[in-house]
Order: structure tokens, then C-alpha cells, then sequence
């Protein structure tokens, strides 16, 4: 991979990676680490891509990865929840900011198959495959999350 | 509508400007590696001379990494960057087991075990061919 293509990945896909790695870890600096270790990943990558997105899918299952390493590493930082994301990232409405504060309350597991699904539009069977479950096991969470996120949003989440 | 309000949402959330300036910054990284190549080479002698021995034998008894060939796509990687918590026991039979993860390159572990006796363990030669076409990967191992 070229230095301008390693750009332009990093500028495409940073936040759609961080925001795969948050839904597992919560956190915003372990998010972080683990999107930098899946760009470190993308520069040391020594085989070429088909097309953009080849690059794509392979981000994204690299995130899967080094977020389940992570999460079980002993290294793991464990900073500060984010208590303080009202203010940091400005949502439009108030709405948004229970989206994002109920999403964060989910299990992790629950949270991670809920973001690829409605943020990364991946199928079940596609999720299934990314992390490596099964596709009942990948409907179960989804069921448990929706009826979560429904108890917790009211009228602001439709059980779609 | 849950999706355009979950993806509403969800793109105002970003990572720190700083976190992306460190990521860009990998690649010159890289070139300042390759501008002081000479030096880093020698640094890494001293360092392997001083350090190495201590940290692989501590972490693999010191045999694993004569025992063990990874082939990632074919080409022979370096064990060291690729076997992940590495564990010897001794079974109930006196057998030592050993167990360890192989990464692959998009950060995915697969978990080998094998059991051996003294004499097996000596002479035992393990090869790791794990396929990673970018989309899917697998691992076997064969035990001589």
C-alpha cells in the first residue's frame, strides 16, 4: 500500500472504525487504541486490495478482532466511561444523546451486533461471519437489544 | 427510521483529532525508520544480545520458536510476532501440552494444542500454514 493510499483509507474509514471499535469497548481512549492498531495493521498489510471496497470489509473484520482481543487483554487501559459525551460531541437534540447514552448501556456483545447492523448495514448472516457465531446467536442479540433500547427510548425507538 | 436515527446519531461521534494526526503519522514513522536504518540495525544487535535471550526464554522456555515454522500466504513469518499467550502444562499421563494462538495478519487468533513426551517434544517439528485471502483465512498444522 502506498503512503497516499494509506491516507486516504485512514481519512475514509477512521470514524466508521472507531465508532465498530466504541461499540465494543465503551471507551473512547480504548477505542482509539484499537483503531490505531487496525491502521498500523492496514500499513504493515503487505498484499494488495482488489478495490476500495475489499479495503472496507477487511477494516472492518480487522476491527472485529483486535476489539475482542482487546477488550480480553490484561493490558487494557479502563479509563474513564463516557460520562462526559453530552459535551464532547455536541449531539444536534436530546434525542440523540439517549440513543447514544442507552447503546453504550447495552452488554457489549449487544451493542456491537446492534452498530453493525444499523450503522455498518451489515445482514445477519454477515455479522454472523464477522464474528464468527452463529446467525440465531446474532438474532438473539439483536431481539435483546431492540426490547433494551425500547424500555429505555419509549416512542423514540420503534421495534423495527 | 431506527437506522437513519441510529446512523444520525452516531456520526457526530468521532475520535480525537489527535488520535488521527498519530495514525497519519505511522508512515513517517516508516521513513524515518528506513533514513536511520543503519543505526536501528545496530541498536537492535545490542538490544537482541542484552534482552533477547531473557524475554524468549521466559516467555517459551526458550523452544517453541526452534520448534515452530508459520507460514502466513506461504512466506515464512517471524514466530515471535505471530504466537500469542503462549502455555505449557503437564497433563495427568506426564505429557506436556502445549498451547498457543497464531495471529493472522487481520488480527484474528486460532488456537493449536499438542501433547508430547520428552523424547517426541525434542524432535518434534511443527509447520503452520495459515491462508488469509483478505476476506477469510484458515490455519492447519502438521506435526512431524
Amino acid at each position: 500500500m502506498t503512503e497516499h493510499e494509506f491516507v486516504c483509507a485512514v481519512k475514509l474509514n477512521n470514524q466508521r472504525i472507531f465508532l465498530i471499535a466504541l461499540s465494543f469497548t465503551h471507551n473512547q481512549t480504548d477505542a482509539e487504541d484499537v483503531m490505531q492498531n487496525v491502521f498500523l495493521k492496514l500499513w504493515r498489510y503487505n498484499k494488495s486490495f482488489e478495490d476500495i471496497p475489499h479495503i472496507d470489509k477487511w477494516l472492518t473484520r480487522v476491527c472485529v478482532n483486535e476489539s475482542k482481543n482487546y477488550i480480553k487483554s490484561p493490558f487494557r487501559k479502563r479509563s474513564v466511561p463516557l460520562e462526559d459525551a453530552k459535551e464532547k460531541y455536541s449531539f444536534d437534540y436530546e434525542c440523540d444523546y439517549d440513543l447514544f447514552k442507552a447503546v453504550m448501556s447495552l452488554p457489549k456483545k449487544q451493542s456491537a451486533v446492534i452498530h453493525l447492523f444499523y450503522y455498518e448495514d451489515l445482514s445477519v448472516k454477515e455479522i454472523a461471519d464477522v464474528l464468527k457465531i452463529n446467525e440465531s446467536a446474532v438474532k438473539t442479540r439483536l431481539h435483546r437489544a431492540r426490547t433494551q433500547l425500547k424500555q429505555l427510548l419509549g416512542d423514540e425507538w420503534n421495534n423495527e | 427510521m431506527n437506522k437513519e436515527y441510529y446512523k444520525n446519531t452516531f456520526s457526530m461521534v468521532c475520535p480525537s483529532e489527535e488520535a488521527i494526526e498519530r495514525m497519519l503519522c505511522m508512515t513517517e514513522t516508516r521513513k524515518k525508520t528506513f533514513r536511520h536504518k543503519g543505526l536501528i540495525i545496530v541498536l537492535a544487535v545490542i538490544a537482541a544480545l542484552v534482552c533477547g535471550t531473557f524475554t524468549v526464554n521466559a516467555a517459551t522456555d526458550g523452544a517453541l520458536f526452534d520448534k515452530v515454522k508459520i507460514f502466513i500466504n506461504g512466506d515464512e513469518v517471524n514466530p515471535t510476532e505471530h504466537i500469542k499467550n503462549y502455555k505449557t502444562y503437564v497433563d495427568d499421563e506426564g505429557r506436556k501440552i502445549t498451547s498457543f494462538e497464531v495471529e493472522s495478519s487481520d488480527g484474528s487468533r486460532q488456537s493449536f494444542a499438542y501433547g508430547t513426551n520428552d523424547e517426541e517434544d525434542e524432535n518434534l517439528e511443527a509447520n503452520i500454514n495459515v491462508n488469509d485471502d483478505g476476506a477469510h483465512n484458515s490455519a492447519e498444522i502438521s506435526v512431524e
